[in-house]
């Protein structure tokens, strides 16, 4: 599974990616706005998206809107992680396409509940010994060689 | 509404979003000091992030680290033993971000909207609000730091 994580900030981006990690999730693009957020999911196969709202160049909220705009990108899970708790938001949020909504401070146990939808399917298609292997937690496979590497703006 | 009409309601949500955001990204427990009332301008530790209040009501929202707490409130969230610079400028703005927007829902009726994040570094730095606006310093401890937390805060409803 490959997830791209996009935040203006290096330390949530970071912090995103520890939780994930010891969720097993080990393959990662990162994005610092909208418009790079764009480009990662027009250069590689994402998964699902971490998406904050509040972000220079392109918002979160409109780069979610080009991304269930375009039929290519439109079934990529986008979950918004913002510190922006209103309702007016979330409901704005949820009305443009977002899979689930995350305010901030949040703590690696909110992560692992959003997470949950996504990596159970997987955890259930991995191979008897491997998921014997990880009963405290999901391990993803690794990725491709040619994929491994990451795009940080 | 003038300058007077800066309340305890207006800074509480400021001071209990401080207090939860430490406890959720870093497992550290902050208390709050005694709340001192400044006229106009601040002085602040070495960093400082600061987010810009508009909407219902205008001012800013800081907070102010000594390098050394910025460093260790750093450390504790991100788990990283060496922090760049970059990195700790970056951080201490979008704990600025953090707590502003987890505090604007509790100031609801002021539909405030919230700035990007700017950050101040240099020793003894002052922060100006409104010139009509006083601010409210909120001094923190936690363990392995300190910080300041100013409100400066005036509505316009």
């Amino acid at each position: 599974m490959k997830i791209l994580v996009v935040d203006d900030s290096g330390m949530i981006r970071s912090v995103l990616k520890k939780y994930l990690s010891d969720l097993g999730v080990k393959d990662f693009v990162e994005a610092a706005d909208g418009v790079l957020a764009l480009k990662a999911v027009a250069t590689h196969k994402i998964d699902l998206v971490f998406m904050d709202w509040n972000m220079p160049n392109l918002s979160g909220i409109e780069a979610l809107k080009k991304l269930k705009a375009n039929p290519a990108y439109r079934s990529i899970p986008v979950i918004m992680v913002t510190s922006e708790s209103e309702k007016a938001h979330i409901l704005d949020a949820v009305k443009a396409g977002a899979a689930n909504y995350v305010i901030k401070p949040f703590s690696p146990a909110v992560i692992k509940e959003k997470m949950a939808p996504y990596l159970a399917p997987l955890l259930s298609e991995a191979p008897k010994d491997s998921a014997e292997q990880t009963a405290s937690g999901f391990q993803a496979p690794a990725p491709p060689p040619a994929e491994a590497g990451k795009s940080v703006p | 509404m003038g300058n007077a009409g800066i309340k305890a309601e207006h800074v509480n949500p400021f001071i209990k979003a401080a207090i939860d955001t430490f406890h959720t990204m870093a497992n550290l427990k902050a208390h709050s000091g005694k709340i001192v009332m400044k006229d106009k301008v601040a002085t602040a530790y070495d960093v400082s992030g600061i987010i810009g209040l508009s909407g219902g009501a205008k001012g800013l929202v800081a907070l102010s680290f000594p390098n050394a707490s910025a460093l260790a409130i750093v450390q504790a969230i991100t788990g990283e033993k060496v922090v760049k610079e970059s990195r700790i400028i970056d951080s201490i703005g979008e704990l600025a971000n953090i707590v502003a927007g987890a505090a604007k829902k509790d100031l609801s009726m002021f539909k405030i909207k919230i700035s990007l994040p700017t950050v101040i570094t240099g020793a003894n730095h002052s922060i100006s609000g409104p010139v009509d606006a006083m601010g409210l310093v909120v001094p923190f401890e936690y363990p392995g730091g300190k910080f300041d937390l100013t409100v400066c805060f005036k509505s316009l409803i």
